[in-house]
This record gives structure tokens, sequence and C-alpha cells, in this order.
């Protein structure tokens, strides 16, 4: 019936439950359908989702059967889903159902959803309880848990009913993760007590010792791959939340410090002082309490010479680090206290052990002890690495009283450091301290910075192909890694970190990470130019402009790279010369900007790279190079604009007034503005062109006369057209103007004058000869006195002039006024004199706060 | 756009007054208030703290802490000296004060812990102010002397034993008292403004060390404001006049001192403090006789004047609500207020804590994400159904099996071939053996 009618077009509403029905008649399995090949199944969800099939979103034109028509197809669909879902004897369709009915949780309406989320919830359960159900099976209704509880932690009024559901959940959880073997079903259990835990904190109150000890017990187990340990990490470090104080999230970094304080000490015997392990319970364990000899189940200090029982240790200390990285960036309830002490003896205590042995020491080390720990190193300082921008990240402006510390710390090991990958880090490190900290950091940062970047941006200046002259740094970081390399045979964790153990030995040149290095260092730079610019006296940062410069010459050269180029290869996160150039000319963008005494000396050579990287339609490159060549153009046209209407008010009666008298321009706010920008050229000295050298033009008596003049005339009548405040304004300008005026009578001290208004000497003794174009030289007169007038040089005159040089100027200005106070009662004396006022200042200040 | 409220005090006590700069309506009243010049200031956006006038003869300071939501004073510190000059970091970590005998103390604010005191000045701090960035703060005394204090080289004790001096620069333009210090925009380009008693104020460059400008006024300037756009700024003389004075103005003019003022504002009372509210452009001004006058920025005309006191007003400043306080916003107003409310932090320690240093300092952060959204749901069916269909095709893929049979097929030969090896050799064995018996047999049989 319905299914003959026609439909409008494809956004038809009509068209949906016909699909639906469709779906269900054809891919979705029943009884006796079967459920056929997978792949129809992604068909159905994303059907599902690109029409929002199961929306039941109603509008008011939709006629009450096309609703009804969709209401119960909707019905069906769930009613077939549920009754798939219980059935036992079909284990794939029963698995395909409880894929779609998380779909469905996300996907229907918020009235059906909250009518019988309860039924769904159940269905599911029973799933997670069961022993008997296959891995898929399991997996699956995780996640459409998951997804149900995340979509009911939406509805705020529903929060009570989801924590008392989410509690029941907790134990089947804990089960799997106790009881299945299977990583995937691990996963699964895991995302769904991180959605509970995120969600419904308050269901886990009752469990959370036995979450803490499963999950603790999984991650010291060393049976997990990275993946799965950093995910166990992560629902450790959210666990406090469930509590919301300060003191379960002081514990549990404390357990998670000692431990990993504790493994390092068995992890590190040898090769570093004996007491760093006394150090670390100092300050972690309160005075008065004694050192726990167990956490978790595991002996703090034990002799291991185990060497797979030493990795998984080592696995361990990396995810208890991901860990604490979570704990300190993460968002809590309650403020916390943070043993930031702790944090960095540990981090200094990890980054400072580099498989060197102390003197005292050497004899008791075993050669192959010693490079067993060698390999591993490089993770774990990555991860240290991790945990030190988790810190800077956690506690922000409380940082300072240790920024000293980190920033020493930072130097000294990025004077050691000679792993490219780790070098990124610190670098990205660095800018973070640069951009957070500010300017303070930068003037201890700023050699440091330069001279690594140097090293690493020249590393192989020339090509990167080429390492012809291979400088001590690339010898030595050969080395490392290719020792790492043989080493790592046996599947140990370093090789399944991917991105330490990146294609290290593709090439001697190694591009990949240098690019990576090459980058690193350039953003540095770029946040150092931008925090502590200022600096540039520095002769070290002029040398980086230099720098940039010839990169910048040099990699655009060859055209720009591609940007599409890695699409093939499975992660997109290498970096590419693309990135490269992008950095490059982000960075050189960063030298042009930072503020210095001339003008940057590769602005014209920056400003042609910029514009042929803007033609790179569509890409990266363009959209930089665009931002570029707008942020530039302030350099080239400087401007230093007054408030919308502060100045325009009054140029445009002082300047304009006096034009609109000789009748060759109209006040016009855009012309003002423009005539003020002139002027502001000339301020920032600018070449001073014809605006600038103004007054004494070709016929100057005769100009100003007029002007002047003409405004002396008509001051009066201007000021009455003003708004009363902008009186005090006024009479300044008049004022000025009036000494112009009187100067121009009295030809004698117009040089002494005229220098004082215009403070250049140009403006004195330039004469233009040139007499044709008088109504230019008109415009540049009123121009020039607009820039006068604007910068407020032509009222300070008289009050200057009477101060220095009182006597002299007491001539020219006549008997007005010889001291400041006498200038202070002109001003205001005068403006009594028109009709503004005095009187109405009151009136104003009186004025009723709540009359407008 | 968030709510700007003007917070003011004055140094007779008429408590702190509170307005909504929007509506023009007065809040809250917080009692108890006669605070010194530059001594209010608001912590973090979370509350207000203010350094109290005390009699001459008290040997100690007295600080004082409100929570926006109740009038009465809730935590009071008592410092080593009397506190002048009172000023908080923006994220409201640190409070600084400025005291009487020249020492700067500074405060950790979560814990109360005085984390440094140090000897700044010979003389009476007057004012106290951050940078933007918070990285450096710049003090000014009696002394008429302006040091810029770098906050990490403060904290750092290895390289405060280096050098000789813990201040970044020393600007000494003056022997009057300073009576008020703005700083610019930019974190280490910014530019120092500092009023002096003398009649002047003086730009200072903090990139360069070097004096940029010397404004002259008519009478002494006490407040000062900058506007958002450098292009002016204002200062408040005691002759009741607001002077507008040029920023961007032609260097080259240091000889003529007065060249910079603009224009000027008549406030008929002698101006004792400013403020500039960047979100309606405009100009604050408080003065002794208690009343604070608005003036839009743009035109310069008055907007409004609000009484404070009968006392000069000392202190006003421009704060932003806190997002938390503000009428029907959002659902759980009940439950954030309870949380942030009223749980002010300690009071200040008077003394350093020699012994912190061994127990390891740690800090109260506040981990509190800033975004009161709903939280990002992430739904993973459709993610993990894809999954599993590509685990289940790779099971059951043809490619996979053929490869598969390909590699028993292999193995099937590789053992038919040892099958017929060992057979052989077996059979080599046999016929060593039966011949090695036969031949025993001809032996004995020959015998």
């Amino acid at each position: 019936m319905a299914a003959l009618e026609n439909l409008k077009d494809m956004y038809d509403v009509a068209l949906k439950p016909r699909m639906l029905r469709a779906l269900l008649k054809e891919d979705v399995p029943d009884e006796k359908k079967p459920l056929g090949t997978p792949l129809k199944l992604s068909r159905v969800v994303s059907t599902i989702q690109t029409f929002k099939l199961l929306a039941e979103s109603i509008t008011g034109s939709m006629d009450d059967k096309l609703i009804e028509r969709w209401k119960s197809a909707v019905d069906d669909w769930l009613n077939r889903l549920l009754f798939l879902v219980s059935s036992s004897t079909m284990p794939d369709k029963c698995w395909a159902a409880i894929c779609l009915l998380g779909v469905t949780s996300q996907e229907c309406s918020s009235e059906r959803f909250l009518a019988s989320y309860a039924v769904w919830f159940d269905k599911l359960l029973l799933h997670i309880q069961s022993p008997a159900d296959s891995q898929f099976v399991k997996v699956a209704s995780c996640t459409s848990i998951s997804d149900l509880m995340t979509r009911l932690a939406g509805f705020p009024n529903a929060k009570k009913n989801g924590t008392s559901h989410a509690g029941k959940l907790i134990q089947p959880v804990l089960r799997l993760l106790q009881e299945d073997s299977s990583e995937n079903v691990w996963e699964g259990a895991l995302h769904l007590l991180r959605t509970v835990i995120t969600f419904f904190p308050a269901s886990l109150h009752r469990h959370y010792d036995s979450v803490e000890a499963v999950i603790a017990s999984k991650i010291l187990s060393g049976k997990c791959s990275i993946n799965m340990l950093k995910k166990l990490a992560y629902c450790l470090a959210l666990l406090p939340k469930s509590r919301g104080d300060d003191d379960s999230w002081l514990s549990m970094m404390r357990k998670i410090l000692l431990l990993v304080n504790g493994y390092l000490t068995e992890i590190f015997h040898g090769l570093e002082e004996e007491t760093k392990w006394d150090e670390a319970v100092r300050l972690l364990v309160p005075p008065g309490e004694i050192t726990p000899t167990s956490l978790w189940g595991q002996n703090l200090l034990e002799e291991t010479s185990d060497r797979a029982r030493k990795r998984s240790k080592l696995s361990s200390v990396s995810a208890l680090m991901h860990s604490c990285c979570t704990m300190l960036t993460t968002s809590y309830p309650v403020q916390v206290t943070v043993p930031v002490r702790s944090f960095l003896a540990l981090i200094e205590r990890v980054l400072m052990v580099d498989g060197s042995l102390p003197h005292a020491m050497s004899p008791f080390v075993i050669a192959s002890e010693q490079e067993f720990i060698c390999t591993e190193l490089p993770v774990l300082h990555s991860y240290t690495l991790d945990l030190l921008t988790s810190v800077v990240k956690g506690i922000r402006s409380q940082l300072l009283p240790h920024a000293a510390y980190v920033v020493r710390l930072v130097k000294e090991y990025f004077r050691r450091c000679k792993l490219s990958e780790l070098r990124t880090k610190i670098y990205s490190i660095i800018k973070m301290l640069l951009i957070s900290v500010g300017v303070g950091i930068a003037i201890y940062l700023a050699q440091e910075v330069v001279n690594n970047a140097l090293l690493d941006l020249n590393l192989n200046g020339d090509d990167a192909s080429s390492s012809a002259n291979p400088m001590a740094p690339s010898e030595a970081l050969l080395q490392p890694c290719r020792r790492k390399r043989k080493r790592g045979a046996s599947g140990s964790l370093e090789q399944k970190y991917d991105a330490i153990s990146l294609d290290v030995e593709a090439s001697k040149s190694h591009p990949t990470t240098m690019i990576a290095v090459k980058i690193a260092a350039l953003e540095a730079l770029e946040a150092l130019l931008t925090v502590g610019g200022a600096l540039r006296s520095d002769s070290k940062l002029s040398k980086v402009d230099n720098l940039l410069i010839n990169m910048a010459a040099d990699c655009c050269k060859g055209g720009w790279a591609n940007e599409e180029s890695n699409s093939f290869l499975p992660n997109g996160s290498t970096s590419t010369h693309a990135d490269l150039q992008l950095a490059i000319l982000r960075t050189l963008l960063a030298s042009l900007l930072s503020p210095s005494c001339v003008r940057p000396p590769h602005l014209a050579q920056s400003l042609e790279l910029y514009r042929r990287g803007r033609q790179e339609t569509g890409t990266k490159l363009s959209e930089l190079c665009s931002y570029a060549l707008l942020v530039l153009e302030v350099l080239i046209h400087p401007r230093a604009l007054p408030l919308a209407g502060f100045s325009s008010e009054k140029s445009s009666h002082e300047v304009n007034g006096g034009l609109q008298e000789i009748g060759h321009r109209s006040s016009d706010s855009d012309d003002v503005t423009f005539e003020r920008w002139l002027g502001s050229c000339k301020e920032t000295d600018t070449p001073a062109d014809g605006p600038g050298k103004n007054i004494n033009s070709k016929m100057p008596s005769e100009n100003l006369g007029v002007q002047a003049g003409s405004m002396a005339t008509k001051s009066p009548g201007q000021s009455k057209d003003e708004p009363a405040v902008a009186n005090a304004d006024v009479e300044m300008g008049n004022f000025g103007d009036e000494i112009i005026v009187e100067s121009q009578q009295v030809q004698e001290p117009i040089l002494q004058l005229q220098g004082f208004t215009s403070l250049k000497d140009a403006t004195v003794s330039v004469v233009l000869d040139d007499p044709k174009i008088p109504e230019l030289e008109l415009t540049r007169v009123a121009s020039g006195t607009g820039a006068l007038v604007s910068t407020d040089k032509e009222t300070a005159p008289v009050e200057a002039g009477m101060v220095d040089r009182g006597s002299e100027i007491a001539s020219t200005v006549g008997s007005k006024n010889t001291t400041a106070s006498a200038l202070k009662e002109t001003v205001f004396g005068s403006e009594s004199d028109h009709d503004s006022s005095a009187e109405s200042l009151p009136d104003i200040v009186d004025a009723d706060p709540d009359s407008d | 756009m968030e709510r700007e409220v003007l917070i003011a005090s004055s140094s007779i006590d008429g408590g702190i007054g509170c307005w909504d700069l929007q509506t023009g309506a007065e809040l809250l009243r917080y009692k108890f208030c006669a605070s010194t010049p530059h001594g209010l200031t608001c912590v973090g956006r979370s509350f207000l703290a203010s350094s109290q006038l005390r009699d001459p003869h008290a040997s100690s300071g007295s600080i004082h802490y409100w929570s926006w939501t109740k009038p009465q004073v809730e935590v009071k510190s008592f410092p080593e000296e009397p506190i002048k000059p009172l000023v908080a970091n923006s994220e409201g970590a640190y409070i600084v004060g400025g005291g009487l005998s020249g020492h700067i103390y500074l405060w950790e604010v979560a814990t109360g812990r005085l984390l440094k005191k140090w000897r700044a000045h010979y003389r009476e701090v007057t004012c106290l102010v951050f940078t933007k960035d918070d990285s450096f703060l710049v003090s000014g005394a009696e002394d008429g002397s302006v040091r810029v204090w770098s906050l990490l080289m403060i904290f750092d004790d290895y390289q405060t034993e280096q050098s000789s001096h813990l201040y970044e620069h020393s600007f000494l333009g003056t022997t009057s008292p300073v009576t008020d210090i703005v700083t610019g925009y930019g974190g280490g380009r910014a530019i120092i403004i500092a009023a002096s008693e003398d009649r002047t104020c003086k730009v200072w460059s903090l990139s360069k060390g070097i004096l940029l400008r010397n404004v002259v006024f008519p009478s002494v300037i006490d407040a000062i404001a900058l506007e958002p756009g450098e292009h002016v700024f204002y200062a408040g003389s005691r002759d009741g006049n607001i002077y507008i004075a040029a920023l961007n103005a032609d260097s080259s003019s240091s000889k003529s001192h007065w060249l910079h003022i603009v224009s000027s504002l008549y406030n008929s009372k002698p101006v004792t403090c400013l403020a500039y509210s960047a979100n309606g452009n405009l100009l604050l001004s408080g003065s002794v006789d208690g009343v604070i006058r608005i003036w839009d920025a743009t035109s310069y005309d008055p907007v409004c004047t609000f009484k404070h006191a009968t006392g000069p007003v000392n202190n006003i400043q421009i704060v932003r609500w806190p997002l938390y306080l503000n009428p029907p916003v959002s659902l759980n107003v009940q439950a954030s207020s309870r949380r942030h409310g009223s749980l002010l932090p300690p009071p200040l320690d008077k003394y350093v804590n020699s012994t912190d240093k061994n127990t390891g300092i740690n800090a109260v952060i506040r981990l509190q994400s800033s975004y009161n959204g709903p939280p990002d749901a992430s739904y993973l069916s459709c993610q993990v159904i894809d999954n599993q269909i590509k685990e289940l095709k790779q099971q059951g893929s043809a490619a996979a099996a053929e490869m598969e049979v390909e590699r028993l097929k292999l193995d099937c030969t590789h053992y038919t071939q040892m099958l017929q090896k060992w057979k052989k050799m077996y059979d080599n064995l046999h016929e060593l053996c039966v011949n090695e018996i036969l031949e025993g047999d001809n032996e004995v049989n020959t015998n």
C-alpha cells in the first residue's frame, strides 16, 4: 500500500519507515533467515545512521498516519532485535543483534530510549555475565552497554537509575578482566569500566578496592600488550574520581610513585647511587608513617635477576607513569595536593641514568646487564618526558617555585640527549614551558634553545639525503640505535613501542626522524621568538633569522612538497617534507613579527615566498601563507589606530573644520582615519613624505593664514555644536591654532615655535617648490596639519613652551599665560566664555545611573 | 560576554562596593574593609582579598578575604608587618604583598604558605603589579625606585646566590614616592608606566630596561589607567583632572615634557584611582569625595556615577563575575556554588616555614576543567562492529584458506619425502642385518 506511493525526493520522511522495513526484510536476520555475509550488517548500520531511520523525529507538518507507520516500524525493529539477543541457539545472529542494539541505543529517540533502556540493559547484561558466550558476543555486549550508559548519562534526571544500573556492571566486568584470556574482551570490558567511572562515578563506591586490585594486578602481571597497558593505566588513573576526594587521589598517586620508585631501584641497581630509594621514600611517605613493604601484592624491593621479569617490570613502570600523566591532566572534582617534589625527583632520577657506570660501581655490574638497561632506557626516558610534560601541564603556574629546577634539568638532559625522538620531546616540553611561563623563562632558555636548534637544523643542512659531512652528533646517534636493534630482536618492549623504534635502520640519513626533530626545533624556536622576541639584542637570535630565511629559501627552492604523499602509510602521523616546509614558514613568520629596531632584513624575500606559497590552492601551506600575508601587512603599513571615534571626533572638528572652510574636502570619517594613518606613519619613522613635511610648503602664510584664520574665527561657533564634554579638547585644539596664527603674525619666532610644533626639523626646512598643483598642496597642508593635530603635538607645545622657554614664548603667546596654572585658567577660563561650560560638568557627573 | 563588575573600596570603612557594570545595579556590599591604596585584589576570580589599614602602632598587618557570596569577612590573616599594596597573579595561585619595611611577601594561595620574602626596596613598597603574562612582578616604592622582578629568578635559589641582585631591572627615575604603576600589553616587550609624586609619569621599556618617555603633568598623578590599544593613557591627578596623554607620539621629544597631554577630563575632585573596562570602553575614576565616575572613553562623556562612601575611594577594579554565581544559568547551581563558594583557602602564614624544604613542597592544584558543557559522548558500537566484521572476514577469507592449503600441501610432500627417506634407511639397515646374519651362518657353516 504505502510502498506504491511515490516519494517526493530522498529527503521525504515517508521514505524512512519504508527503508527500515526493507532493512528488516532483507538484511536483518530472523529465526529462519541466516545472517549471510557480515558486510550486510555494516550496510544496515550506515543506512540507519545516514538517514536517521530510528530517530522518529516528528515535525509539525507530518500526518498522523506517517507517524504511526514510523513508530510501528521501529517497534518491529526492536522486537526483532530483542528476540535475537535472547536466543541462545544462534550465536551469530545474536551477535548481530547485540551490535545493532548498541547502535539503536545511540540513534533512537529520547522518549523511546528512556522508556525501554532498562529492558535492553538487562538483556545485554545477561551476555556479559554468562561465561559460555563467545568472545565476539562478549565484546559486542560490552560495547553496546557502554553506549547505552553513555546515552543515559546525557539525561540528568536519570542519574540515579543510571548509577544503580552501573553498579550491577562492576562485578561482571571484573570477572571478565580476571577470567577471560582474550585481549579483545579485556578491551571491551575496560571500555565499559571507563564509561561507568566517567559518567556514574558513584556506582563504584562499594567496589573501589576490588576494582583497584584487579586493575593493578593486571598491569603488574606483565602479560598485556602496550596498548592494553595504556588502557589499564588510564582506568587506574580515573579510579579516584569515583570517590572524588583529595585523599584518594593522593593515596593512589603515592602508591604508584612508590611502586615505580621501587621497581626502578631494582632495575637501576648498580647504575645509580644507592640513596635514591631512601630519598624517594622520604619525599613520599609522611613522617611518622611506615613505608609499606608491598603494594598491590608486589614486594617493593626484591632482587630480580630474571631478564624477562625485569622487562615486564619496565613495562609496568611505563604504564604506571602513564597513569600519573592521566591523573595530572584529567579533571578532578576537588583540589588536590600534588607531590611535585616527588615527581621531579623521579623524573630527574630516570633522566640522569644514561647507562654509564658510576665510578665506584663499575666492578659490580655485569656487561650484559648494562647492555640490557641501555636498550630499554630510551623507552623509559620517553615515558619520563611525557610525565614531565604532564607535570608542567597539570600544575600550571604553581610550577613557578620549581621552574628553575625544571629548566636546569631540561638543559642538562638536552645537553646529553642524542636520540632524535627524545630530542623531539624535549623541544616540545621547552615550547610548552616558554608559552606557559612566559618571558621570564625565555631569558633562561634562549641560549639553550638557539644552540640546540642551530645544531639540529644544520645537521644535514644542505640536503636530507646526503650525509657527506656527518658531524659528531649524528655518529653518536647511530650507535645506540644499532645496538638497540640487535637486542630488540626478541620482541622486547621497545620493539612494540613504535614511536621509538621508528625505522631507524631504514637509511643512514633516516629522514623521517630527522624531519620530526627539525620540526620540533623550529616549533621551539617559534615559541621562543613569540615569547622572548624582545631579547633579540642577543646576537644568537639574529643568527636564527638568517638561518630561517636560508632554510626557507633552500627548502622551497624545489617547489612545494605534496601534502598527500603519505596517505598510504598506516599511521599518517609521520612527518613529511611538507610539514617541514610549513614549520619553516611559520617560524619565519614569527621571526619577522617579533619586535626589532629595524625592519626585518629579509622581509621582501619572505613576502615573495609567502606570495608564492599562497598560490598552492587548497593546501595548508596556502592557508598559512595567506595568513602570513595578512599579518605582515601591519608591518608594512603600521597602524596605531585610536579607539573608534576617539580622534575622528576631534580631528573632524579641527582639521576638517578648516578644510571645509576652504572647500576642498568633506569631512568623512574614513578620510580622517586615513589622515590619521598617514600621521602615524610619520610617527613610526617611515621616511617622511609629503604629509610629513608640512606647513612650510610653497605658500605657508597664505594657506595657513586662511586655515588658521578660519579656525580662529570659527571656533566659538564650532564648540557650540559640540557635546559639552568635548569642549576641553576643542579648547586645547583651538588654543594650538591660535598659537599658530600668532606665530604667523609675529614673523621672527616662527622658526622656534615651529620647531616645537612639529618636532621635526624637516617641517621648517623643507620648502616645496612646486607651485603647479595647488590643490594637492592644500590637501597636503591639511593632512599635515591633521597629523599634527591628531598627534597631540599642537596643544602641548604651548605648555612646553611655557615651561621650557617661558620667557621667549611669553612674547609670542602674548600676555596670556606664563605659568602652568595660568594656562589651566586660560583653558578652562576660555571654556566658560563659550556656552559650553563648567556648569554642565557637575550636571553630568550627578547624572542618575538609572536614567538610561 | 562575561559580566563585568566593578569593585571599590575606601580608606575609611565603607566595605567593598560591588556594581554590575552593565546594569548599574549595586550587588552585595562586603563589610569591614578599610583598604590601603592598591590593596584590593580579586584572587583568581574566586574571592576578594584586601590589605587593611590599621592603626600605625600595630606591629602586624592584616589581610582579609571575602567570598563572593557572603558579606562578612571569612578569613583573616596577620602578616608580619603592615602590608600596603596587595596583588594576585591572574590564575590566583599567588598573592604578593608589599610591606612597610620594603620587603615583598609572596604567598601561595591554596596553602597559605609564605613561599618567599625578600628585601625589595629601602623604603615602603607603594605599588605592586604583575605583567600581563605573569612572569614579572613590578614594584614601586616610596623612595621612587621601580623594580622588576622575574618570578622565576625569585624562586631560583641557585641563581640568586650567583647574582648580586635579584631584580631584573631597577628604574631610578626620581626620588619622590611612586604612586601608581601599570603594565602594558605583551610579555617581554611590555611598557611600564609609573607615576610619582614629582608630577611625572615615566614610561619604561621592559625588554630594554630604558626610559622611553617622561611626561610631566601640571599636578601630582595618583592613578594611571592604560587604554588597551595603548594609544593613550589616562592619568588622574590631584587637581581633579584626568589627563589623557598620548603614548605613540613621536619619541624624539624627550626634551619637551608636556607634549604628550592630549586632553583632559574634569573630574572636579582629586582622582585617586582609575580603571578601564574594555568591555564597554569605559573609563572609571574614583575620587576623594567617595564617588566613582564613569566616562565613555570614546566620547569622553560622563556616563554615570556610583556613590561608594563618604571617604575617599582608593581602589577600584574591574573583575569578571565568576560564572558559577550567575543567576539561573545551569541546573547545578546549588551544587557548584557549594563546591566553590565557601571553600576559601586557609589564612596566610606569618613566617617562611623553613622545614618545608625538607619535607618536599607540594602544590595544591585545581584540576577542574573550566568547561561546563556536556561531556563528549563517545559511542563505540559502530567501530567495534567494523572491527569484528573485518576479523570475521579475515578468518573466513578464501585467500587465507588458499594459503593455508598451499602450506599444507608443501608440508605433505615434505613429509612424504621424509617417509621415503626413512623407509630407505630401514631397508638398508634390514639388508645389512640380513647380510650379517647370512654371513655368520656361512662362517658357521664353513667352520
